[in-house]
């Protein structure tokens, strides 16, 4: 199980979240509005490589579109490894988050 | 929704595809254009143009960046296959290098060479409005320096693109002249000058002011190195010389010092004196009617010279209606190297950079002959980089790389060898020639290492890149036939280029001594050259008498420059049975009684001058063969003959013909020459020494304190004849000895390439050595049977190399008036001299794969 970057966890997550519909724009359209910064296409691109690479997502070549120039898009799905990456990585994340979110409902924070 | 009437900008389109990587481009410009469209209609038009091209920009960006970072990759790669494979076969690197840095080194001296010659006289200011002007009688023949007196100025006055004008001309009548102060005394090169020479000519003024240094009669100027010698450490300025002309010391200020002369420029002298001071004494100096002194114009800028000279061609006429002289400008920076008068450099630097271009070929021939040679080493290596997936212009790229870091190689060393080779080479040929690190020079040794890289690694390369991975794995590499040949046919051509230059070498040399050995018609050997000065001349006489005297000094004779000088003609001649309109120019000698004997010539017919004859000396001419030749009369002896000796108006009669002797260079036909008596007009004297004299230079003293009591005030020099007549030479010399070298480092590097070739191919055959010895083959045999190859290639290369040799020679001979002629035993003694060479380089191979142990060979059968 190679490690997913930040980048990555995004991405991959909006394209579980965009189910069959996920191609580069969509994708890019999806994080812009969640995360509420202005992605540059590179900046989707990459991590795209870079899952296809580690096996996380499968591509396949989409319809073709007048406003493409009638070019094909890129559709991508996610894999089985790539749902048990995601697992993999909450489950870390809770339990480094978990004493965090304790002491916010403690609402005493000592800081050293 | 808005129909969007706007396109992706089509160019941009284009230049995305081809940037992006092959895979990607479909879907990624399509997202490009897909994002394109929503700013267009979310952010306009020119913010989606800008983020548009920003994308194609990146893109690029990213392109160049990956591409650059793999092909450094790669190159590290390919360079470290390089050093290996060069320090794995030490032998064979090291005649690639060798051959690779002398045939670089040679074309690199001659490049420098050619660049010094390229620069003279372009350091004045005005060097492209600056023309020499020269006139040509009756427009046909040579080229005349001297033009007349007053043609300069009246060219400045009249022609409005001609803005100035000025005279330069050696000192008469003498060309060096001795300069004293206080006790110093010297013999120095001197010119006369318009005070406009400083305004045309630019010559910096370390002292005094150039706009007024000559407009004084009494004033000289004097360049640092004549300051130096003359005054030490005092400064110069102000102060009063002396300097001999016409037989009396002239006195003079020194009004301005300028700096010394730069190497490459034509125009130098010692001292200069102003014109005014010379219209004293040759009142004609600014008159139509003296041809006295060569002239230079300044021309208005923008102006060609070849307009303004139509327009002065015909000048001389309109004012001297009966002169048949044309004008002609040269421009100046034409001036070393196209000479119109003759001499020009042009044709050597023709001459050099062809042997250099022929001598880098022979060492690029060399490297491409060894490495296709030596490819099934290497066959291996293509087939499995082939298998890994490297297409062929990878190939062909790393093994131009190969060849590339070869040659620079060979440049450092090529570096290191000029810095040795650079002061004796100077030394040789009297040139000036320097590495500066100068643009121009890095960049031409840059474009030439890598121009010998490519040239020499393009056969290698597309051959080896050519190898089937399946014949290279299956060890099936056939040897081509079509590639033998070709390398075969490389030595071929290594070889008839150095036949050829051999051949021209030994020529050039025959061509040389035959000049110099050459019956000049006179036997210039032990003649010393003195020069006659002060009131030398009225003391003639005494002095003649006194020096005779001495029994190691057996004649004594007198004449003037015109002796292997300077040209002195008239075309005033007349004699019995000449046509009224017949104008042949003659030259004009002054000679003493004793000319004949001091110089052993021999007459045709008549007799020589003699005091017997009272009348000789007024009435008396004698001719050469060519005079009467070109005058076509028969039995001459006895003819009238009128003519002008100098100033003086002769009326004569002939009285003897001497044969033809060469007092010029023997790149010039005898002329038709007048000799007379006239002791006015003498001032050399030429002394024939005892040829078993022990002490020459004791005589040479003795002369000296016997002429010392006639005019001790000057200094006294002297000079032998035979080394100004070598003099003559002094460019053939120089050929001479850059044709010889060329051939020896032609002949040097073809034998290199065919050492490694040998010794390879020795290599090849060892197994079919071992199994011809098994099978009881003689040791001479063996060496005969590999000998035999290269013999039959030599002999090729010699029948080819002779009728181009023979060509180029018959034509360089032309220069030469007179010239010896090609010999078939020259070629045939050139073709054995490079089977020779070339079967020693050989043989040393052969022998040592001869001697091989069979068992050795065969063990791994």
């Amino acid at each position: 199980m190679i490690p997913l970057s930040r980048r990555e966890e995004q991405v991959l997550l909006s394209i579980w979240n965009l189910k069959d519909g996920a191609y580069l724009i969509s994708i890019k359209k999806h994080l812009s509005i969640l995360t509420d910064t202005a992605w540059s296409l590179s900046a989707v691109q990459k991590p795209l490589l870079q899952l296809e690479r580690k096996g996380y997502i499968t591509t396949y070549m989409g319809d073709a579109s007048a406003r493409r120039g009638g070019r094909r898009k890129k559709m991508c799905q996610i894999t089985k490894q790539g749902v048990e990456a995601l697992k993999t990585l909450k489950s870390e994340q809770d339990v480094l988050w978990k004493t965090f979110l304790n002491i916010e409902l403690n609402g005493e924070i000592s800081i050293r | 929704m808005k129909k969007v009437k706007h396109n992706c900008p089509a160019l941009g389109e284009r230049i995305l595809k081809w940037f992006s990587a092959d895979h990607e481009s479909e879907s990624f410009i399509g997202d490009v254009e897909e994002w394109y469209f929503e700013l267009l209609e979310t952010r306009g038009t020119i913010y989606a143009r800008l983020w548009y091209w920003f994308q194609i920009v990146r893109s690029m960006w990213t392109y160049l960046h990956v591409s650059f970072f793999w092909r450094i990759v790669m190159f590290k790669n390919y360079s470290k296959i390089a050093f290996r494979n060069i320090k794995r076969q030490k032998g064979y690197s090291f005649i690639n290098i060798a051959g690779l840095s002398l045939g670089l080194t040679c074309s690199i001296l001659i490049l420098l060479w050619i660049k010094s010659e390229l620069s003279y006289d372009r350091f004045h200011e005005n060097s492209n409005e600056i023309c020499s002007v020269l006139i040509q009688y009756d427009n046909k023949g040579i080229y005349q320096k001297f033009a007349q007196g007053a043609l300069p100025a009246a060219l400045k006055e009249e022609i409005p693109e001609i803005l100035n004008s000025t005279k330069l001309s050696p000192l008469w009548p003498l060309d060096k002249n001795p300069i004293k102060y206080e006790d110093k005394s010297f013999v120095m090169t001197g010119c006369v000058a318009d005070p406009s020479f400083f305004d045309i000519f630019t010559f910096p003024f370390v002292k005094g002011d150039s706009q007024t240094a000559l407009s004084e009669p009494g004033s000289i100027i004097i360049t640092e190195e004549t300051a130096a010698r003359l005054f030490g450490d005092e400064d110069p300025l102000n102060k009063s010389v002396q300097f001999e002309i016409w037989g009396g010391w002239r006195n003079v200020k020194i009004s301005g010092i300028i700096k010394d002369f730069p190497h490459n420029s034509s125009i130098k002298f010692d001292f200069v004196i102003s014109s005014s001071l010379m219209k004293r004494f040759r009142q004609t100096w600014d008159s139509w009617d003296d041809i006295c002194s060569p002239a230079f114009v300044l021309l208005q800028k923008g102006f060609s010279y070849k307009a303004v000279n139509e327009k002065v061609k015909d000048f001389i006429f309109q004012h001297r209606p009966e002169s048949k002289f044309t004008v002609h400008l040269q421009p100046l920076k034409k001036l070393h190297l196209y000479k119109y008068t003759g001499g020009g450099a042009i044709t050597y630097i023709y001459v050099f950079s062809t042997i250099g271009i022929l001598i880098l070929a022979i060492a690029v021939l060399n490297y491409m002959n060894l490495s296709t040679a030596r490819s099934v080493k290497r066959a291996k290596e293509v087939g499995i980089r082939k298998v890994v997936g490297s297409d062929r212009s990878q190939l062909i790229k790393q093994f131009l790389s190969e060849s590339i870091i070869v040659s620079v190689i060979a440049l450092i060393l090529s570096m290191l060898l000029l810095k040795l080779l650079i002061p004796p080479v100077n030394n040789l040929l009297k040139s000036q020639l320097k590495l500066d690190y100068s643009g121009i020079i890095i960049f031409s040794l840059i474009g030439i290492t890598i121009f010998t890289g490519v040239v020499s690694g393009s056969y290698p390369a597309l051959f080896l890149s050519n190898f089937k991975p399946i014949d290279v794995l299956k060890n099936n590499l056939k040897s081509g036939s079509k590639s033998i040949a070709f390398r075969k046919f490389l030595v071929l051509i290594q070889f008839t280029i150095s036949v050829l230059l051999i051949v021209c070498a030994a020529m050039a040399h025959k061509q040389l001594s035959y000049i110099k050995n050459k019956n000049l018609g006179f036997n210039e050997e032990y003649i010393i050259n003195l020069e006659m000065r002060g009131n030398f001349r009225q003391n003639w006489p005494a002095i003649k008498q006194q020096l005779l005297e001495n029994s190691n000094i057996l004649y004594v004779t007198a004449a003037n420059t015109s002796f292997i000088g300077s040209e002195k003609s008239t075309g005033g001649a007349s004699w019995e049975g000449k046509s009224d309109d017949e104008v042949i120019p003659m030259e004009v000698h002054p000679v003493d009684y004793d000319y004949l004997t001091t110089f052993d010539m021999k007459m045709a017919e008549g007799r020589f001058f003699s005091e017997a004859f009272s009348t000789d000396a007024q009435e008396g001419i004698v001719l050469n063969e060519a005079a009467i030749k070109a005058m076509g009369i028969e039995s001459p002896i006895g003819k009238r003959f009128n003519c002008f000796i100098g100033n003086e108006s002769r009326q004569a009669k002939i009285i003897g013909v001497v044969k033809d002797f060469n007092f010029r260079s023997l790149h010039n036909e005898i002329k038709p020459v007048i000799f007379a008596i006239a002791p006015w007009w003498y001032n050399e004297i030429y002394i024939k020494l005892r040829s078993g004299n022990p002490d020459i230079f004791g005589t040479i003293s003795l002369i000296e304190s016997k002429v010392k009591e006639f005019v001790p005030d000057y200094p006294f020099e002297y000079r032998f004849l035979n080394d100004d007549i070598a003099h003559l030479y002094i460019t053939e010399q120089r050929v001479k000895i850059l044709v010889k070298y060329g051939a020896l480092l032609a002949v040097i590097i073809a034998c290199l390439g065919l050492i490694g070739l040998a010794s390879y191919d020795a290599e090849l055959k060892t197994k079919e050595i071992g199994i011809r010895k098994v099978h009881g083959a003689s040791l001479s045999g063996i060496v005969f049977l590999l000998a035999k190859g290269y013999v039959k290639w030599i002999f090729l290369a010699n029948l080819i190399a002779w009728p181009i040799a023979y060509y180029a020679i018959g034509k360089w001979l032309q220069n030469f008036a007179y010239h010896t002629n090609t010999n078939l035993w020259i070629f045939v003694m050139s073709g054995m001299i490079v089977l020779f060479i070339a079967l020693i380089s050989v043989c040393y191979q052969v022998i040592k794969a001869a001697l091989a142990n069979p068992a050795d060979s065969l063990k791994y059968e």
